[in-house]
């Protein structure tokens, strides 16, 4: 059943969508895919059905202050995919696919693709298009998707696809239909039914060969990196933060840091990585607690200081996170 | 190795079971010295060599044999005749295959090294549970059993995980004179190049086709989570590579009924306790239970007690279980220290049992690549077997995985399926323990 949906699926990938719903806009136009906007705080474009939808194409100059984000709504959550900081202009040519974010455990049919707008922000002439993406596109997702990158590498749980589905999948699928085959044609001989099973192990051992060596390439660029342009398993500038944050808590005071005793609240724009890594690694032995009246700072890793934090003072600010001292 | 089995070992198997039995021997040996003297440096470990060096003369001089026999054990006596005689026997489809899994093993111990040697640790659970622990022994030279529980490993380690593996990292950095994360790391990588190359070898022991021996090695690197497994610093990999030798050693000795065999498998089952909580709960269980069945349905339950109650083995076991077992047992009923607390905390469903567990199988085996095709191995072992061949090996690795599924199934450990935190690696080490022995099994079944 999964096959036929992905046959239909390429045979409908020539044709795109082009009207949305937008919500939230003083103004809001769009035509064949450009669209002319104003956003005073926080505005949404509907990008439609996430499942019939796996690539977005982004571009345009957008000006202003705020945060972009593409995610999927699920209730009345948005798992955010990927976000763009707006500060003052930003351009983007965005080609953006959704192959890799597939998380088999969880996210509903029928969940909507969303683009947020956070912010003072507004554009002139902006490329917004979601469509499924084309046969060629689908190949070449799959060859240079690379799940060992994902923060759950210790359990591999996104998965390279074909065509929406799973290709491990499809091996298993394709071994079922060989096998019987082989078995069929050859009376019972059980030895092409090993060779079978492993050339489809070689296989996927080479895409994996691939993988790994692309993590170990990526890793090793980004790790080596300045704090600043760290990229390693895609923390953004949360290292170079976290690095003046432990200055500024006094971690890095002392040689050996296991006699400071402070604690800390802490507000993540996703919980994993960055707040977790925080507790359980970075801003040892500084004790997180969930109680913001306790805690000697208040750290919030992108997201804005909110009304109740507003007269605290200031330690650190850095493109959108903040220390706050209690 | 010398000391408790004279020169039973030799070549490449002892120098490959000597890297786990030495570890296993500093680590004990420094886990119980805290009992008595705090310090874990390089001062008492050239003591405990001097102590070992003196018992191994003591022995030699109460023995009939001379050094230069010891000595002999140590020859690696590498011939590569009998490998090249197999592959030139081998059809050209099977060359092909042969060449291929050879190139992929190297590529893959290669780019596994240099992952290992390229970045320190890196996810939360292996820093707390075993590189904090190791960082607070190195700094504060030992750690002390007796005060508070917080004073096991002091400020922040996870003090009701396996420290042997902690003792190892911190001894290290002594030799070192710095912590420096990378050289501690590489213990995942040695143990498990080492076992990569005893797969390799028992299996062409066995079956002298370098196809099928090359098949071990081969599938165990196509497993995907592996390869992070040896770079990512939990102990799930470690208890199943150590769960490997365990097996091996008590398949040998109910293969040729010698005890010295038993007595080494009993060593590793020891020393496998040492790398995580799992090991006794589920790993040296299901090897218990599999090898009692395997006596039970050959009908040599009163065969094997009666040759194992000599003085010798008597003597030999009883050291495992006061040196290896004893300091770890008493330290954990001294502090309370439970074995899956994490489980426990925020508890909140209190059904007695979670068959929800069972929706996940087809993401966690089948949808995402944890594991490769593993499961089109599955039949090709068993095939066969359910005419009642016994095989003590699929008797272990059924019951570890019956009792893995079992901890998922009966207790508040479902949540780690339901968020697939826990399950993928869990399994993960069943399946390498399955494919370890691939060569074996599939050569007992033939010679049925």
């Amino acid at each position: 059943m999964k096959l036929l949906f992905a046959v239909f699926l390429f045979i409908i990938s020539f044709f795109r969508v082009d009207a949305f719903d937008a919500q939230g806009f003083t103004l809001f136009t769009i035509d064949q895919n450009i669209a002319t906007f104003e956003c005073a705080s926080t505005c949404a474009i509907n990008l439609g059905d996430y499942t019939n939808n796996d690539q977005v194409q982004l571009s345009g100059e957008v000006v202003g202050n705020g945060t972009l984000s593409l995610g999927i709504l699920v209730g009345t959550n948005v798992n955010v995919l990927q976000n763009y900081n707006v500060q003052e202009l930003l351009i983007l040519d965005e080609n953006y696919t959704l192959f890799n974010k597939n998380f088999y455990a969880r996210i509903p049919e029928g969940a909507q693709l969303v683009l947020v707008f956070s912010g003072q922000m507004s554009s002139q002439e902006f490329g917004v298009s979601s469509h499924t993406a084309g046969f060629i596109t689908h190949i070449t997702e799959f060859i240079q998707s690379n799940e060992g990158l994902t923060p759950y590498s210790i359990n591999l749980r996104y998965g390279s696809q074909l065509f929406g589905m799973s290709w491990t999948q499809i091996l298993y699928i394709v071994f079922i239909v060989f096998a019987a085959l082989l078995f069929l044609l050859g009376k019972g001989n059980k030895q092409n039914i090993l060779y079978l099973t492993l050339v489809l192990f070689l296989l996927v051992m080479t895409k994996n060969m691939y993988d790994f060596g692309r993590t170990y390439y990526e890793g090793v660029q980004s790790y080596h990196l300045s704090d600043t342009q760290k990229t390693f398993h895609h923390m953004g500038d949360y290292y170079d933060f976290t690095h003046n944050v432990r200055e500024k808590m006094g971690i890095d005071d002392v040689s050996d840091p296991r006699g400071i005793n402070c604690s800390y609240y802490s507000e993540c724009q996703s919980h994993w990585p960055f707040c977790y890594n925080w507790r359980t690694i970075f801003l040892q032995p500084c004790q997180n607690t969930k109680d913001p009246n306790e805690a000697d700072f208040i750290l919030l890793h992108k997201k804005e200081i909110p009304a109740s934090f507003q007269s605290k003072e200031v330690l650190h600010s850095q493109n959108g996170s903040y220390l706050l001292k209690n | 190795m010398w000391i408790f089995f004279g020169t039973k070992y030799k070549g490449l198997l002892l120098y490959i079971v000597s890297w786990f039995v030495g570890l296993g021997v500093v680590t004990a040996f420094f886990y119980a010295l805290q009992i008595f003297v705090f310090g874990i440096s390089k001062w008492e470990y050239f003591m405990l060599l001097v102590v070992l060096i003196l018992s191994f003369f003591i022995k030699l001089f109460l023995s009939k044999y001379s050094i230069k026999k010891y000595f002999s054990t140590l020859c690696l006596d590498i011939s590569f005749s009998p490998i090249r005689e197999s592959f030139l026997a081998l059809s050209r489809v099977k060359k092909i295959f042969s060449l291929t899994f050879f190139g992929y093993i190297l590529v893959f111990l290669l780019l596994s090294l240099l992952y290992n040697i390229s970045f320190p640790t890196y996810f939360d659970d292996s820093f707390g549970n075993w590189t904090l622990g190791a960082i607070n022994m190195y700094f504060d030279g030992g750690y002390r059993v007796f005060g508070s529980e917080d004073e096991i490993l002091g400020k922040g380690g996870r003090t009701n995980y396996p420290i042997f593996v902690s003792i190892f990292r911190a001894l290290v950095a002594d030799f070192s004179g710095f912590w420096y994360e990378i050289y501690q790391n590489l213990f995942q990588y040695v143990s498990f190049f080492f076992t990569v190359m005893f797969t390799f070898v028992i299996s062409f022991k066995k079956t002298k086709d370098i196809f099928v021996s090359l098949l071990p090695p081969f599938f165990i690197t196509s497993i995907p989570l592996v390869f992070f497994h040896i770079t990512d610093g939990y102990m799930d990999l470690a208890s199943g590579l150590y769960s490997v030798f365990t097996i091996y050693f008590l398949y040998r000795f109910l293969s040729k009924k010698n005890y010295e065999n038993f007595v080494l498998g009993a060593l590793f089952g020891a020393l496998l306790i040492g790398t995580k909580n799992d090991a006794l709960v589920v790993y040296l269980p299901g090897i218990v239970f599999g090898f009692i069945i395997y006596l039970f349905l050959n009908k040599e339950i009163s065969d094997f007690f009666r040759g194992l109650c000599t003085r010798n083995n008597i003597t030999r076991l009883g050291f495992i279980v006061l040196f290896f077992l004893a300091p770890q047992f008493f330290v954990r009923f001294y502090h309370g220290l439970a074995l899956n607390p994490q489980a426990n905390d925020g508890f909140e469903n209190p059904a007695w049992w979670h068959l929800e567990i069972f929706t996940y199988a087809d993401d966690i085996f089948i949808l995402e690549n944890n594991y490769n095709l593993i499961l089109l191995l599955i039949p090709l072992l068993f095939l066969g077997f359910w005419k009642g061949k016994k095989s003590f090996i699929l008797y272990s690795v059924i019951f570890i995985f019956a009792i893995f599924i079992a901890v998922f199934l009966f207790t508040s450990n479902y949540r780690w399926v339901l968020d697939q935190t826990t399950v993928n690696r869990a399994f993960m080490s069943c399946f390498v323990i399955l494919v370890s022995f691939f060569a074996l099994i599939y050569s007992d079944k033939k010679q049925k």
